[in-house]
C-alpha cells in the first residue's frame, strides 16, 4: 500500500516546531490509579448528561452511570473503576460543573455488560450506531461531539476521513497511538465504513509524523482493505482542524454554516476510531485514553493511558520534578488553563502542560495594532483579523459577524504572529460569547413576544366567545325589537294590564 | 500547590515585535543613506541625524502631553524611524527650521493629534514632507550638484543659517531635468545629449535602497506586496507611453532609477500603520501608488509625486480593507 502526500493547500497556517518526538515512542506510561476520580457529566457537545446512579451505589468497571440529556448531543458515560458513588453533583452551577465522585476499591471488577460484539462487519449499521452511542463514545479530538450522531449523516456519505494530524505543538497522543495500536485505529476505521455505507476511508497523518507513517503503512498492508489510505500531510498547524484537513485533503472547503456531510465526507479523530474498535471486538466503553503530559516541570515528556476522572494532580505528582506555576489542559496554542489542579482528566484532554515562568515564550507587552496585516495570510478560517478586532474593540455585533467572528476556529495563529502582542483569540472568544448571548437574547425576546401575543390572541378569542354568546342571548331582542312590533305592543299591554291588576289587588291591604 | 495562572491560549509567540520592525527597517536604510552621503555629501547624515532627534522629542513632548506613559513608546524606534525617512526624502542642504518643522509636523499633527501609535490615518514622513514641499517649494528643489558635493564645512553653515553660501540649485535631480526639459518642448534624446539625465549615482541609490528593502522582505519584516505593485503600478504606464513615443516619455528604468522611487516603494509605501492589511488590499494600495506616481510625474505640476501619491492612497486604505477581504473559509466567492 503506498502513500499519497498532499501540497499545502493555502497560505494559512503556521510552520510551528513540533516539540515532540516523532521517532519510534516507548509504551504508553501508566499512572496509579487514584482513589477517588471524578467523572464530570458535561463531556459531550450537548448539555450535561444525567447521572443514573445515587450515592452509596456501589458500581463496577464499565457500568453506565449518567445518560445524555434530552436536549441532544449528550453521551452516556461508564465508572472508570469499580467502587461505590461518593457523591453526585447533579446540573449543579458549582465550580467545576455537574460531577459523580466514585470511591475506587481497587477489585477492577468489570460490569458484565462489557461484552464485544461478534462479527461487527456483518451487523447492521443501526445496531453498531447504538452499540457506539452506549459505548460513551465522543469525538477524542477535542470538541467531545457524539460520535454517533456523527455516523448518522444525511445519505450520500463517501467518504471516511481518519484525522491522525496532531498538529499542535506538544500533543503527541494520536502519535503513540498510530504507533502502538495501528490496527485498532484501521479497525475502528472498517466499523465506522460499515456504520456510514462509505466507500473509502482516508488515515491522514502529518508528515513529521515518521515513525507512526510506518506503523500505520505497515498494517494497511497486513489488513489489505483496499478502502483503506494513508496520506500524508504538510506539517502545518492548524492542518488538523477537521476543515483545514479537509481542504488539504479534497481542495474543497465545507460550505459556510454547512457540516462536512454536505461534501459527502465524515471525519473522525485517530483516537476516536481506536474507541471504537476497543468498544466493538473488545466490549470496553470509553473509561480511559492517552494523553501526553510534557512541558519544563516535567522530567521528560511522555505518553500516559489514564482513567477518565483522574486529577490532574495526580499526574502532577508523577512526573513534575518542580512545582508548575501554569498548568495547561491541550497543547501551546489552544489549551485551556487548568486553575484547579483537582480538575479532572475528561474524554478531551489531550494533553497536559506543566510549565513554570521560564517557559514557551511570553507575549511581548501590548502595543496598539499597527495594521501590519501579518495576520491575514495566516489565517485559516480567511478572516481579516486586525479588522475583526477594529470591530470588536467598537462592539459591533453586526459587523463581526460580517467580518467571520463566528467562523474563528480559536487557532491562535495571529496572536502568534503579531508584534504589538494583542491577545487577538481571547477578544475573538469573548466577541463570539457576545454574539451567542445576544442571540439567545434575541430567541428569548421573540419567545416571549410570541407568548404574549399568544396570550393576547386568547385573552381576545376568549372576550370575542364572551360578546358572541351574550349576543346569541339577546339575538331574541333583536327579533322584537325589529320584526315583532305588534307582538312587543301586545306584550306592553299585557304587562300594562297585570301590574293594574296587581295593583287593584293589593289596594285592600 | 501556588496559585496557577488563568491566562489563556496561544502560549507561543513568534518573538516579533514592532519595536524589532522598527530598528530592522532603520538598519536597512544604512546602504540607502550611505549611497546618498557618497553621491551628496554628508549634508544627508547631518539631516537625518537631526530629523531623528527632532522627531523624537516631539514624540517625547507629546506623550507628556497627552499624558501617556513613556515606555514602551519613546524605545518603540518609530520616531526616529520617521524622522529617518523623512530627512531621506528632503534635499542634502536643507536648513535646520525646515527640518524642525517638517517634524513638527509628522510627528504632532500626523501622528499624535490622530492617536498615536498605530491610529495615523496618513504617513507622517509624507505628510511632514509634503507641507514642505507645498510651503517651501524652492529650498525642496534645492539639491546640489552631485559632481561637486558640498563638503561638511559649507553644509553647516548652510544648515544653521540658510544663506546661500553655495550654488545648491546648479545640480537639478534627473526627474527635475525632465520635467522642465520636456515644458522647454526638449526631446529625451537631447536631453541626454546635454548630459542632465546622467544619473549614475541616482542608480547607486535605488539600487541600495533595494537592497535594504529585499533584505527586509528576506527577513520577513514586510511584506513583498507593496513594494511590487508601487513598482509594476509605476512601470507598466511608463512601458506603455515609452513604447508610444520613446522621445517625450521616459523609459521604466529612468521611472524606477531615479528619484526616491526605490525607496519609496520599499519604505515608505510600506508604512503598516498608514498601508492596506491584506495581501490584496496592499497590491492594490501599491498599484495606486505606483499609478498616482507616475501620473503626478507625466502631467502634475510636480517632477516626483510619490509623497502625494502616497497621502492620496492613505485616503482609500479603508475603502481597500474594505473591499479587499479575503474570503471567509467555505463563503461562497463574493
Amino acid at each position: 500500500m503506498t502513500k499519497t502526500t498532499m501540497p499545502r493547500s493555502g497560505s494559512w497556517g503556521l510552520k510551528l516546531s513540533s516539540e515532540k518526538d516523532n521517532s519510534a515512542l516507548p509504551p504508553a506510561r501508566e499512572v496509579a490509579i487514584p482513589d477517588m476520580l471524578t467523572v464530570l457529566l458535561r463531556q459531550s457537545a450537548g448539555a450535561a448528561s444525567i447521572a443514573t446512579v445515587a450515592p452509596g451505589e456501589s458500581v463496577l468497571k464499565g457500568q453506565t452511570i449518567a445518560m445524555p440529556a434530552k436536549t441532544g448531543f449528550g453521551s452516556y458515560l461508564h465508572s472508570p473503576v469499580a467502587g461505590h458513588v461518593l457523591e453526585v453533583r447533579n446540573g449543579s452551577r458549582d465550580a467545576g460543573g455537574p460531577v459523580i465522585v466514585i470511591k475506587n476499591d481497587r477489585s477492577e471488577r468489570l460490569h458484565p455488560d462489557c461484552q464485544p460484539v461478534r462479527n461487527p462487519l456483518n451487523r447492521s449499521p443501526r445496531f453498531l450506531r447504538e452499540r457506539i452511542a452506549a459505548g460513551g463514545i465522543v469525538g477524542l479530538g477535542g470538541a467531545l461531539f457524539p460520535t454517533e450522531v456523527k455516523l448518522n449523516p444525511a445519505p450520500g456519505i463517501k467518504t471516511l476521513i481518519i484525522n491522525g494530524v496532531e498538529c499542535e505543538p506538544y500533543i503527541n497522543c494520536d502519535n503513540q497511538l498510530l504507533q502502538e495500536e495501528p490496527h485498532a485505529v484501521l479497525s475502528g476505521a472498517q466499523i465506522m465504513l460499515q456504520v456510514l455505507g462509505a466507500n473509502e476511508a482516508i488515515v491522514a497523518i502529518e508528515q513529521e509524523m515518521t515513525h507512526a507513517i510506518e506503523c500505520m503503512l505497515a498494517a494497511n498492508t497486513r489488513l489489505n482493505d483496499p478502502r483503506i489510505r494513508i496520506v500524508v500531510v504538510p506539517d502545518i498547524y492548524p492542518g488538523g482542524g477537521e476543515r483545514q484537513l479537509i481542504e488539504t485533503l479534497t481542495g474543497l472547503q465545507v460550505p459556510r454554516g454547512g457540516l462536512t456531510a454536505d461534501l459527502g465526507i465524515v471525519c473522525q479523530n485517530a483516537g476516536t476510531a481506536a474507541a471504537i474498535d476497543h468498544l466493538i471486538t473488545r466490549g470496553e466503553p470509553l473509561i480511559s485514553r492517552l494523553l501526553t503530559v510534557a512541558g519544563n516541570c516535567s522530567a521528560a515528556p511522555a505518553n500516559f493511558r489514564v482513567r477518565i476522572g483522574t486529577p490532574v494532580s495526580a499526574l502532577v505528582e508523577a512526573v513534575a520534578n518542580t512545582p508548575p506555576t501554569r498548568i495547561v489542559m491541550g497543547g501551546a496554542m489552544m489549551g485551556i488553563p487548568v486553575t484547579d489542579s483537582e480538575q479532572p482528566v475528561s474524554k478531551a484532554t489531550n494533553c497536559l502542560l506543566l510549565l513554570n515562568n521560564n517557559a514557551l515564550t511570553p507575549m511581548p507587552t501590548e502595543m496598539p495594532c499597527i495594521r501590519c496585516g501579518d495576520c491575514v495570510p495566516v489565517c485559516p478560517a480567511g478572516i481579516n483579523p486586525q479588522l475583526l478586532l477594529e470591530s470588536t474593540v467598537i462592539r459591533d455585533v453586526k459587523q463581526s459577524k460580517e467580518l467571520g467572528a463566528l467562523d474563528c476556529i480559536d487557532c491562535g495563529c495571529c496572536d502568534y504572529v503579531c508584534p504589538s502582542g494583542i491577545d487577538l483569540t481571547a477578544r475573538f472568544k469573548l466577541s463570539k460569547q457576545t454574539i451567542w448571548e445576544q442571540h439567545l437574547l434575541t430567541l428569548r425576546a421573540e419567545r416571549l413576544e410570541q407568548r404574549f401575543a399568544g396570550h393576547e390572541t386568547r385573552r381576545l378569542n376568549k372576550e370575542q366567545a364572551e360578546r358572541d354568546r351574550l349576543a346569541a342571548q339577546t339575538a331574541g331582542f333583536k327579533d322584537v325589537s325589529t320584526d315583532s312590533k305588534p307582538a312587543l305592543d301586545a306584550m306592553l299591554k299585557r304587562l300594562k294590564s297585570d301590574r293594574n291588576k296587581n295593583s287593584s289587588d293589593k289596594a285592600p291591604d | 500547590m501556588s496559585k496557577l495562572s488563568s491566562q489563556s491560549a496561544p502560549y507561543q509567540h513568534s518573538r516579533r515585535s514592532v519595536s524589532a520592525m522598527m530598528r530592522d527597517v532603520l538598519l536597512a536604510l544604512i546602504p540607502v543613506t550611505a549611497a546618498l552621503t557618497w553621491l551628496h555629501g554628508p549634508g544627508i547624515l547631518l539631516n537625518v541625524a537631526f530629523a531623528c532627534c527632532c522627531c523624537w522629542l516631539f514624540e517625547v513632548c507629546m506623550l507628556r502631553i497627552r499624558g501617556r506613559a513613556l515606555q514602551p513608546w519613546i524605545s518603540d524606534a518609530s520616531a526616529p524611524l520617521t524622522g529617518a525617512l523623512l530627512a531621506l526624502a528632503l534635499p542634502p542642504l536643507t536648513p535646520w527650521w525646515l527640518i524642525a518643522i517638517a517634524s513638527l509636523f509628522a510627528i504632532v499633527f500626523a501622528k499624535h493629534l490622530y492617536g498615536g501609535l498605530g491610529y495615523n490615518v496618513f504617513n507622517p514622513a509624507m505628510t511632514g514632507y509634503a507641507v514642505l514641499l507645498i510651503s517651501f517649494p524652492a529650498a525642496m528643489a534645492a539639491w546640489p550638484d552631485p559632481a561637486n558635493p558640498p563638503d561638511l564645512a559649507a553644509t553647516l553653515s548652510y544648515f544653521v543659517t540658510g544663506t546661500q553660501a553655495i550654488d545648491a540649485s546648479s545640480g537639478a535631480t534627473p526627474l527635475d531635468a525632465v520635467s522642465t526639459g520636456l515644458k522647454q518642448m526638449q526631446t529625451l534624446p537631447e536631453l541626454r545629449a546635454t548630459g542632465t539625465l546622467a544619473s549614475a549615482g541616482w542608480v547607486w541609490v535605488n539600487l541600495m535602497a533595494a537592497a535594504g528593502g529585499l533584505a527586509l522582505v528576506l527577513r520577513r519584516t514586510m511584506s513583498w506586496h507593496i513594494p511590487a505593485a508601487v513598482l509594476a503600478g509605476l512601470a507598466l504606464p511608463a512601458l506603455i507611453n515609452w513604447i508610444g513615443d520613446a522621445a517625450v516619455n521616459p523609459s521604466p528604468w529612468l521611472h524606477l532609477s531615479s528619484g526616491g522611487t526605490l525607496l519609496g516603494a520599499f519604505f515608505i509605501a510600506t508604512d503598516p500603520v498608514s498601508s492596506a492589511s491584506s495581501p490584496r488590499g496592499k497590491l492594490i494600495y501599491g498599484l495606486g501608488i505606483g499609478i498616482l506616481t507616475y501620473v503626478i510625474r507625466t502631467w502634475g505640476a510636480y517632477p516626483d509625486g510619490f509623497a502625494f501619491a502616497v497621502l492620496t492612497m492613505n485616503l482609500a486604505v479603508p475603502l481597500i480593507d474594505r473591499y479587499s477581504r479575503p474570503a471567509l473559509y467555505g463563503a461562497s466567492p463574493r
